[in-house]
Formats: structure tokens, sequence, C-alpha cells
């Protein structure tokens, strides 16, 4: 998986590229410690990331809860057929506000 | 690297070893016992009745061997119901054909002496011992059956404890009784085995992996239909009846009383090859579940698996009678004389050829799993029957003593020749040896040792062979998940296991979809089931996308979780 970030004050837009799962989670996480930090609005991008399963989900689940600690906002972008089904069923579609 | 069905395979040769193994041990024991504590009367005595404990261990083969079979075949192929309809008409007829046993033991007892030509004190003993055969033959009948039921369930270890109270308990309650009851004593021992070894089968029916549900049916269709697959191993038996009547003919008028001894301890030899058609009865269960599949893939890797066990096994066996001829020879009473020299060097020319009955068996056995019955029944006699009777006395004729024994190396290695141009022949290049051409569905299997790791690169092959079938990337993807959410699942189940996990997929690729058979060692439990209790996130996904997949299914097969779900094209 390749991530590639833009950052703009205290807004951070990371973009996935390849399929977030128990070999590249590990990835995002350790990009999103090194960033976060300051980070008051996270997008997550997944035009080229069409495959998140639950080790991924559970990156995104913890950043959320750390966005929301701080008072920030985290938004997933483009997200693909597959991952909203997987949201939709287990209803986690209403907490990304997906 | 050994993947899931091969550590299947010889987590099983041990219990199938033992299971075509267990009626010449039982008899053996009761031999060698008669023969220490009671003397050369004794073992005659048992040896008169040899043909009355034929009938009753051809009889118990019939009735479980064939059962098995088709009992796995339906389960591979997700009938439960059926498969349980053939398990309870089984066990029907075995406790009827066991009671009807005992009832005719018991009623032709004086017929049956008055006709068998023993007197003096052999009759006495045999008579000793006769009199509780009705009792042993029910009780053998039915722990056959039940030996065979659980050992088709996959559940070696009741087996394998089954086995060691039988012969064991056998043994030690024999030694014990015959100082108290003599031959009496003897039977006696026998029948506490079979009940112990009864017992131990019924803590199957306790136990999670048990899959044998009874259900009142009988259908002489299906009694046809399941004896059919036992007409194999029958025959053997009888073919060497009819071998050893010829031999012990041929051998009386050409070398007399002396080769008439060498011939008993041969005889004895190659019914103890027996033991090395528990390779092919080790393939039994995974080759009828493979069967009931269609999965060609997996009956050819479990194959090459039995070939090359089939081969260590000869060799083995072969080494050890090599080292162990005297002590072979001493079993049977021969410790010195004018017929221990002879005796010795026949064993060892004889086990020569063991490597080849050890293939025969199989290719037999393998006949047999795939319905070409005929096959199988018509090679088993062609060695046991006409050439172990044909190459001998050629070999006796043209070479002398030894040449007899040479006969009986030469009639294997004939027989796989034979068989396997006759498969060639009639069956053609494209379909040699295994003849499987008829499934043709295209199969993708992947197997791993489970970790979070693996779990992920399984669904990446998953996916990327979806691709490559020019599935849509959003089936490709939902294939994927379903792989990697299982893995997950299943390693947060078994956060407890000692062993490493195995993992098996088969992706069956048909005209508009493909099917996903997913098998593993872990716990047992159903990922279809709408009320599974989920713990971490993973089992949690799994869930949501099992509640919204029609085509699934789960079925406890040979003690392992099997799941099935189809991804559709569109």
């Amino acid at each position: 998986m390749t991530l590639t970030t833009e950052k703009n004050g205290t807004q951070l837009t990371v973009h996935l590229s390849g399929e977030l799962n128990t070999l590249t989670a590990p990835e995002l996480t350790a990009l999103l410690d090194k960033e976060l930090g300051g980070v008051k609005a996270l997008t997550l991008d997944f035009t080229e990331c069409d495959y998140v399963s639950s080790a991924g989900l559970r990156v995104l689940l913890a950043t959320f809860k750390q966005m929301k600690a701080v008072g920030g906002d985290m938004k997933l972008s483009n997200v693909g057929e597959n991952f909203q089904d997987v949201l939709k069923n287990t209803g986690l579609d209403a907490v990304f506000g997906v | 690297m050994k993947g899931f069905c091969e550590k299947k395979f010889s987590s099983m040769l041990v219990s199938g070893t033992i299971t075509t193994a267990v009626m010449y041990l039982m008899l053996l024991s009761d031999s060698i016992i008669a023969g220490h504590f009671i003397g050369a009367a004794g073992v005659a005595g048992i040896n008169a009745i040899n043909p009355v404990t034929a009938v009753v261990t051809f009889f118990g083969d019939l009735l479980s061997t064939g059962v098995g079979v088709v009992y796995t075949r339906e389960v591979g192929a997700m009938r439960k119901d059926r498969a349980d309809e053939i398990y309870s008409q089984g066990l029907i007829i075995s406790i009827g054909v066991g009671l009807l046993s005992a009832l005719l033991i018991f009623a032709i007892q004086n017929t049956y002496f008055s006709m068998c030509g023993v007197t003096g004190e052999i009759m006495e003993r045999a008579l000793e011992y006769y009199r509780l055969m009705p009792i042993n033959s029910f009780l053998t009948i039915v722990v056959f059956y039940l030996e065979q039921m659980v050992f088709s369930d996959g559940d070696e270890l009741c087996n394998n404890i089954c086995y060691g109270f039988q012969i064991g308990g056998n043994i030690l309650c024999s030694v014990i009784l015959t100082k108290f009851l003599g031959m009496k004593g003897i039977i006696l021992g026998s029948i506490i085995g079979n009940g112990l070894g009864i017992v131990t089968c019924l803590w199957h029916y306790f136990r999670k992996c048990n899959t044998l549900h009874f259900k009142w049916h009988l259908s002489f269709k299906d009694f046809l239909l399941t004896s059919r697959y036992s007409i194999v191993d029958s025959c053997v038996y009888i073919s060497w009846g009819i071998m050893d009547a010829v031999m012990i003919s041929f051998v009386s008028s050409r070398f007399g009383e002396a080769g008439q001894i060498t011939l008993a301890v041969v005889v004895n030899l190659i019914e103890f090859s027996v033991v090395m058609d528990g390779v092919g009865k080790a393939l039994q269960a995974l080759i009828g579940t493979y069967f009931g599949e269609k999965n060609h893939v997996l009956i050819k890797r479990v194959m090459k698996s039995g070939a090359k066990a089939a081969v260590i096994e000869g060799i083995v066996a072969t080494a050890l009678i090599w080292i162990f001829t005297k002590q072979f020879c001493g079993l049977f009473g021969i410790r010195d004389g004018a017929a221990l020299e002879p005796s010795i060097t026949a064993l060892r020319i004889v086990s020569t050829g063991f490597t080849f009955c050890s293939l025969v068996a199989l290719t037999t056995s393998y006949f047999m799993l795939t319905d070409h019955i005929m096959m199988g029944t018509s090679f088993a006699c062609l060695q046991n029957g006409i050439l172990y009777i044909l190459l001998p006395l050629l070999g006796g004729l043209a070479f002398g003593f030894n040449g007899m024994w040479a006969g009986f190396v030469a009639s294997p290695i004939l027989t796989l020749i034979c068989a396997y141009l006759f498969v060639y022949l009639r069956f053609g290049k494209d379909n040699f040896p295994f003849m499987l051409k008829h499934m043709d569905t295209e199969i993708v299997v992947l197997d791993e040792t489970l970790s979070p790791e693996s779990a992920a690169k399984l669904s990446d092959k998953v996916r990327d062979s979806l691709l490559a079938h020019q599935y849509a990337r959003t089936v490709a993807n939902n294939a994927a998940l379903f792989t990697e959410e299982i893995g997950l699942t299943i390693l947060e189940r078994n956060k407890k296991a000692k062993k490493p996990l195995q993992i098996e997929l088969s992706l069956f690729f048909e005209e508009s979809s493909v099917l996903l058979i997913e098998r593993d060692s872990g716990v047992l439990f159903d990922i279809t089931e709408s009320d599974v209790q989920v713990g971490e996130l993973s089992s949690f996904i799994l869930s949501g996308l099992m509640e919204a997949k029609q085509e699934k299914a789960y079925l406890l097969t040979t003690s392992y979780n099997r799941n099935m779900i189809r991804f559709s094209r569109a």
C-alpha cells in the first residue's frame, strides 16, 4: 500500500492506494502517529483503496476516537462499494458519516 | 511442505493401519496365548474354528467398510440427511446381523464339529473356545462397525484409544483368565476386549466432533450400495482361503511335512501384510469427502502422500521381517529344528515383495473409493487368488522350494503392472493414472499455517485468483474479505491453541460462480450461524458479511470445520 499526505495547517489529507489489511494497517498506524500532532481535521481518501478489512477498520476506529478526544474531526471520502457494504453491515456508516 | 490434507492423512495413518489389522491381531494374540499357556492343542483348537471366525470377519467387514465410504462421500457433498440414513441403516443391520450370527453359531455347533474333523484333545479345546463364540461374534460385528464409523467421522483419538482397550484388554484379560478358565478364559478375554472397545466408541457420541446422528432408515437398495464397496476387502480373505487350500495340497505332495510348516508361517506372513492396507484405510475418509466435493486436486495430492506412505511402509515391513525373522518363526513355535532355516529363507524372500503388496493394496483401495469397484475387486483377486497360486506353483515346479516363495514376490509386481496398464489402455493417457477427467471443474487449492499475516496473504491470493478468472473487482474483494476475516476469526477463537492452526481453501471455478470451501483445524464452530458469538472486530465483520450472504453452508467433516460460500459472477 502507498500512502501520500497533504498537510494544510491543521488539515491533513491521507491518500491511500492499495489494500488496507492485516499486513498494511501497521503502515497507516505509523504514518498517523507521526503526522496527527496538531491536526484538527483529518480526511482519508479511499479513491485508490477499494479493500479494507477489520485490521484496517480497527486503525480507523482508533484514529476516530483519538480525533474526537482532541475535539477534531475525521472524514472518509470516496469510499468504494466493498468498504461501503462493510460499513453498512456493521452499522459503522453512521459513525463515520458515510 | 505438508499441507492440511497431508497432515490429516498422517494423523489417520496409525488408526487406519490398526483398523485393517485388528482382527488379525486379536486372533494372533489368542493363538500366542493359547500356545504359551495351553500348548499346541490350544493353538490347533483355535485354528479349527478359523472358518467360523473368517465368516464373522467377512460380515464385520461387509457391513462396515462400505458404510464408511458412502457416509464420507455424502458428507463431502453436503447431504447430511442422506449420510445419517446410511449410518443409521448400517447400525441397525450390524446389530441385527450380529444377533443373527450369534444365534446361528450357537445353533450349528454340533453340526460344525461333526464336519470339521477334529478329535481328541484338539476337539475339547475347540469346544471350550467355541462355547462363547456366539457372544463374541455379536460383539465383534458391532465393534467393527462402530470403529469404522468413529474413524470415518475423523475421531482418530477415540479410535486409537478404542484399539488400545480392545487389543490390550484382550491380551491382559486373556492372560489372567486363561490361568483359571483355560480356553474359555482366552475367548472371555476377547469378549471383554471387544466390550471395552464398544464402550470407548460410545465416548465419541458425547464429543463435540461427533456428527453421527441416528434416524430410522432401512432400504435394500442402500444395503446393496454400501455392500459393493466392501467386496474388494472381503474378496481378499476368500482368495487367501482358496490359495491356502491349493498350496497346502501342492506343498504336502512335493515337499512333505517340513514344507507344510514353512507354508503355514508364510501364509501367516501374507495375512500379516493386511496391515499395509492401512494406507488405503487412512485415505478413505479424505478421498470420500473430496470425491463428494468433486475436488480432484486434493484427491491427487492426498494419493501422492498415500503412495509415499505405502512405499515407506513396505520397506519398513520388509526390514523388520528381515531383522526379526527368527522371532516371527518363534511366534508359531518354530524355534529350532529342520524347519527353522527354510522358514527364515522363505519369510525373507516373501517379505521382499511387501512394498509392491502395499502399492497394490493402495491401488485397489483407490479403485474402490473412486467407484471402480469391479476393477478393485478384479485386481485384488488377481493378486491374492490367481497369481498367489499360479506363480508359486510355477516357481516351485521350475526352481524348487525357494522358487515357490519367489512366486509370491512376483505376484504383486505383476498385478501392479497389469493394473496400471489396464488403466492406461482403458482410460487413456490424459486420464492416467487417477481417472478423474470427468471432474473437469477448475480448482485452486491454497493452504497455510494460520497467522494474521498468512490470513492477509491468502486473502490476496483469493483476490488474484478471482481477478485472473475475469471476476469483477467488487466480487474478488468480497471473496478476499471473507477469507481474511475467516482467518482472523479462527485465530481469535483459538487463542489458547497449543498446536499451529492449519487452513485450507479450495476455489471451485464454475461457469457463473465460484465456490469457496474453507477447512480449518481450529475449535469447532459454525461461522454461518446467525447467532454465533462475536468477540472481536473480525468476527463482528464476518458475522455481518455472513448475514448478507445467501449461499453458505457449514458441515463438520472428519473432525474439521468445513464452510462453503458461493460468490456469483454477477
